[in-house]
């Protein structure tokens, strides 16, 4: 099965069309808001995916799978990694406008042919409450 | 400008620097060592040079082919494959897979580094994305357990195919 | 992109050719000159065909693979079916001491990439600089598959020496 080699959930992302590398801008991993509910403008979830030669043309799927703590089940939304012969593959997903209903932890989860390869957590905190841990 | 920098990719001293050589990796080889590759991929990468241009440069290009004679643009088709083959846009993917797809002897220099390049691009990144918009139905996730090849996602991928490389 | 050439179908055509342990070895018989390739090879003569003697005008068909290893019927162009040929019909490298002789094939290597880019068979071996014993070899060349043939010495190529290796290929035994 491809390899994952990075997952990451971000602000925003480049690719330069020349090198066609990618730049990614501000990462993720804490949110804070005043209130509820609490729409963020857009986030990108990057997944770079590397195939074995065998793998080549094979038929994968790549799920982004968002797990809210207002939402009972999480949300998903499949890519199909085209059948094109590369051995890197990265897939974009970019929400526009998700808007969340809690705070607490927004589990991102990427998933391969519908099993779980890793996870990035944006901690959503009220602003005046570093620590709603305690 | 640029249609002078397009223009060079066919110069005699371009024909010259490979008429003794005959493997499309060696032809390959030399092309990108020239100074007509190297500035016309200098003026893709500062904006200079646009891919609609490169498009209708190439259409234009295509008017002097003949079938069953050797087509006097092949040197200059296979010039700009070399410029372009590191270049992640949709024209270079297209570019690549009609060019290499094709079975002409007309052309056969161009054709051969076509190939050669495109097998070459399995190290290139692809790059894949799928827009979301708030409110927009997905998937309420049951247990997922089967990769779905087809449907609902190639409609989305299609949607994702619009977007604009750059800032995303 | 190219839509109007797709409909044409295919316009390639090569033969059946094999090594000698009958694997297959991908060629194409290649078009005529257009008036570009002859003018270029014109220009080819111009600068460095002083010395050489000319055996036939542009013509297309074969490159220097077909003329080496297909008797002239059609282009070899890659040069990993020239490492098939090379492995599958018993060529090997001459050895230290040996000397080259008429029809052992003489192949010019790219030192970077170690890739050989043009190859052409010894046709005789003319006397060397008064007083020395060295023969130089001397070959027949179709520079690719637009050229002409020409007949050369083998240091009296187009390809720079400095970043370029001769090679000597035989089938004679050890």
């Amino acid at each position: 099965m491809p390899e994952l080699e990075y997952f990451l959930v971000a602000e925003s992302i480049s690719v330069d069309q020349e090198t066609n590398r990618v730049s990614i801008f501000n990462v993720l991993e804490e949110l804070q808001a005043d209130s509820l509910p609490f729409v963020y403008p857009s986030l990108i979830a990057i997944s770079s995916w590397n195939l074995a030669k065998d793998e080549l043309g094979g038929d994968f799927q790549v799920m982004l799978r968002v797990n809210s703590p207002a939402q009972e089940s999480p949300f998903d939304y499949p890519i199909n990694l085209s059948r094109e012969r590369r051995r890197r593959h990265r897939i974009y997903h970019r929400l526009i406008g998700p808007s969340f209903h809690a705070f607490g932890d927004l589990k991102f989860e990427v998933l391969l042919n519908g099993e779980h390869r890793a996870s990035h957590i944006i901690s959503l905190i009220q602003s005046d409450d570093k620590d709603p841990q305690g | 400008m640029s249609k002078e920098l397009l223009s060079r990719l066919g110069s005699d001293d371009v024909h010259d620097s490979i008429v003794c050589y005959s493997s499309p990796a060696a032809i390959r080889r030399l092309l990108s060592r020239r100074r007509e590759v190297i500035d016309l991929r200098a003026a893709l990468q500062n904006g200079s040079l646009t891919d609609d241009e490169l498009r209708r440069h190439v259409v234009e290009l295509m008017h002097g082919f003949r079938p069953g004679q050797r087509f006097d643009g092949d040197v200059e088709l296979a010039a700009l494959a070399v410029a372009i083959e590191r270049r992640s846009t949709d024209f270079a993917e297209e570019f690549f897979h009609d060019l290499a797809s094709l079975k002409l002897r007309e052309l056969s220099m161009s054709i051969g580094i076509a190939r050669l390049i495109l097998h070459a691009r399995q190290d290139l990144a692809k790059n894949e994305s799928r827009v979301i918009k708030l409110g927009e139905p997905a998937h309420q996730s049951k247990s997922f357990s089967q990769p779905n090849g087809r449907g609902r996602v190639y409609a989305m991928a299609r949607n994702a195919k619009k977007f604009k490389w750059g800032a995303m | 992109m190219f839509e109007a050439l797709k409909l044409l179908g295919s316009s390639e055509k090569s033969i059946a050719l094999q090594t000698r342990v009958g694997r297959d070895i991908a060629n194409l018989i290649e078009l005529e000159p257009g008036y570009q390739q002859v003018k270029a090879y014109e220009r080819l003569l111009e600068r460095h065909g002083a010395k050489w003697r000319i055996r036939k005008p542009p013509t297309g068909i074969y490159n220097c693979a077909g003329h080496v290893w297909a008797s002239r019927r059609t282009s070899i162009l890659d040069p990993r079916e020239w490492q098939k040929i090379i492995a599958d019909d018993g060529y090997r490298p001459l050895g230290d001491g040996e000397s080259p002789m008429p029809d052992d094939i003489v192949a010019y290597v790219d030192r970077k990439s170690a890739e050989i880019i043009h190859l052409a068979r010894i046709i005789f071996l003319a006397d060397g600089l008064a007083g020395s014993k060295l023969k130089i070899p001397w070959a027949a060349s179709k520079w690719n598959s637009t050229a002409g043939e020409t007949c050369h010495s083998i240091f009296d190529a187009p390809y720079d020496l400095g970043d370029h290796d001769i090679r000597y290929l035989t089938d004679r035994p050890l």
